[in-house]
């Protein structure tokens, strides 16, 4: 959870320990079903609620705006894409 | 232009003006007097010769070296000639000059037409007809005025001089003038510019002994007193008012929110929360409604970085209470950007009102159960938002009072309301360099944000 904690931060550091973002929400999702593939569905049913519709890019801008807080700038690639399906969370 | 600077330029070039005018008249003048005064002396002149020829007629032989010997003392660099009544030359001067216009001059001059003038180069060419003892005669002469010149050569340069070092003067005194009356308007127009409205001051001081500044100043204060007046009478108007109507409704929420955890119906629980919400929208526009009169008023609006997609989606969970069935279809353009694009500064309690407004807007005219939004932040420096739904459409006569107090369009017929969400909407963008509008295609209607990104 502390490690969460840090990240959460460094995604949102104006926001402070409140921080709820959407970005905070998918990465903590992922890490949390790490061992499996999560659909574009089950993100945004679980972060958006059931008012926004799933045919949507939201989740690939959120998802490229996490990549570039925490992938891009240490040249490692965590967020995982399975084409056509989800994402998944792979720090190996 | 600075009043030091108008007071310079004005009295400059009125004073400056003038006396280039005058002393361009005195030098005309001058010029005139002198070609005045030489022919005369010319006219003289001839006179004289023509009586020296009447008188030595018969020594005509020897009259020519004669007269000349006298004219080449008396005046140099002149030719004479002199015409009897036939217009036939009996005298003429040794000088070698020529007088190219003598045959014109010579038949212009008649009894009728007594003297010609005219000019050749620098030279002065007169014509004369002259009657002497009953003898009539022609004469010419062509001269080079050096004295007349001279003089004038030399008040043309007096006057030059003169005009310099009059504008030099006039300069330095506009100058230290214009310093000495701008001076306490110039000191009361700083003191005004570095008065801090936002604070209580002391009153404002110019030291002065002119009666139209001590009077400003004394106004400017009194203006100054009336207003701090007014701005405490109306802080405490909003308090008051604000605290009468929130802590009722905040009562209000609280006996809701109560009531609805001891309900043992689903249904009756979902209206109460349903309520719940409204009540607390209320309450979210009556403190929107106070913070922009406070706006109005002149109080500066606290702002902070707010990202508008969250707070979108904020707003669509909110609203998802009252309108369950609701679907939203969301949209990035484009797919990858930088996310500080999506960050505005705001203050997020007044614009979220104003997409709260927009957003219930597409829900109650929609003839779907769902709308679009698109975050478009293709253009570098902007942000826009653009909310659209499928629905009555609003005319082009409509459109014209979209933003007025009051007004309510064909398609709001049925609809609760008064008239006032997009009027509240476009006063909360414009305090933030912002502003929406409205257009339609087909039975789409589109309504669109736009923010200045900085």
């Amino acid at each position: 959870m502390w490690s969460l904690m840090m990240i959460r931060k460094s995604i949102s550091p104006a926001a402070g320990d409140s921080a709820n973002t959407k970005e905070y929400q998918i990465l903590y999702m992922l890490i949390d079903n790490k061992d499996r593939v999560v659909s574009k569905a089950e993100l945004m049913k679980e972060i958006w609620g059931g008012n926004v519709d799933y045919n949507t890019n939201t989740i690939e801008v959120y998802i490229n705006f996490l990549r570039n807080k925490i992938d891009k700038p240490f040249g490692q690639q965590s967020i995982k894409t399975k084409v056509g399906y989800g994402y998944y969370w792979d720090i190996s | 232009m600075r009043i030091k600077k108008r007071i310079l330029v004005y009295v400059c070039s009125t004073v400056i003006g003038i006396t280039a005018v005058t002393f361009l008249l005195i030098y005309i003048l001058f010029y005139s007097y002198r070609e005045q005064s030489f022919r005369k002396q010319q006219q003289n002149k001839i006179r004289y010769t023509v009586q020296l020829i009447q008188k030595y007629r018969e020594q005509s032989a020897e009259i020519s070296s004669i007269l000349d010997e006298q004219d080449i003392n008396d005046f140099f660099d002149e030719k004479l000639l002199v015409y009897d009544k036939e217009k036939d030359l009996i005298f003429s001067s040794l000088d070698s000059l020529e007088i190219y216009s003598a045959r014109g001059l010579l038949h212009e001059l008649s009894p009728a037409q007594q003297s010609v003038q005219t000019g050749e180069k620098h030279y002065d060419v007169l014509g004369a007809y002259i009657e002497s003892n009953h003898q009539v005669y022609y004469a010419i002469i062509k001269a080079y005025d050096a004295f007349g010149y001279d003089k004038l050569s030399y008040l043309r340069n007096v006057l030059i001089a003169l005009f310099i070092g009059f504008s030099l003067l006039v300069i330095l005194v506009s100058l230290y003038i214009s310093s000495k009356i701008s001076k306490p308007i110039v000191l009361l127009a700083d003191n005004i510019q570095r008065y801090d409205f936002s604070s209580n001051n002391e009153p404002l001081s110019v030291k002065t002994n002119t009666y139209e500044i001590e009077h400003l100043t004394e106004r400017f204060n009194e203006l100054v007193r009336r207003t701090n007046e007014a701005f405490v009478f109306q802080k405490r108007t909003i308090d008051h008012i604000s605290h009468q109507l929130k802590t009722p409704l905040a009562v209000l929420v609280s006996e809701l929110e109560r009531i609805s955890s001891t309900a043992a119906d689903e249904g009756i629980k979902r209206e109460l929360d349903r309520q719940v919400v409204k009540a607390q929208s209320l309450g979210n526009i009556i403190t929107v409604l106070l913070e922009i009169s406070k706006v109005e008023a002149g109080q500066e609006l606290k702002k902070y970085s707010t990202r508008i997609d969250e707070m979108i989606y904020d707003i669509i969970g909110e609203l998802h209470i009252i309108y369950p069935g609701f679907n939203f279809h969301i949209k990035y353009t484009p797919q990858e950007f930088d996310e500080n694009r999506l960050e505005v500064w705001v203050n997020p309690l007044l614009v979220k009102q104003a997409f709260q407004n927009l957003l219930s807007n597409c829900i109650i005219y929609s003839s779907e159960n769902k709308g679009s939004i698109e975050m478009d932040a293709s253009q570098n420096g902007f942000l826009r938002i653009h909310i659209s739904n499928k629905g009555a459409t609003i005319t082009e006569e409509e459109q014209k009072m979209l933003f007025q107090h009051f007004f309510r369009g064909e398609n709001s017929r049925g609809q609760a309301g008064y008239g006032l969400g997009l009027v509240l909407t476009q006063k909360i963008l414009a305090v933030h360099n912002a502003d929406v509008s409205y257009n339609n295609q087909g039975d789409e209607n589109y309504f669109t944000v736009t923010f200045v990104v900085e």
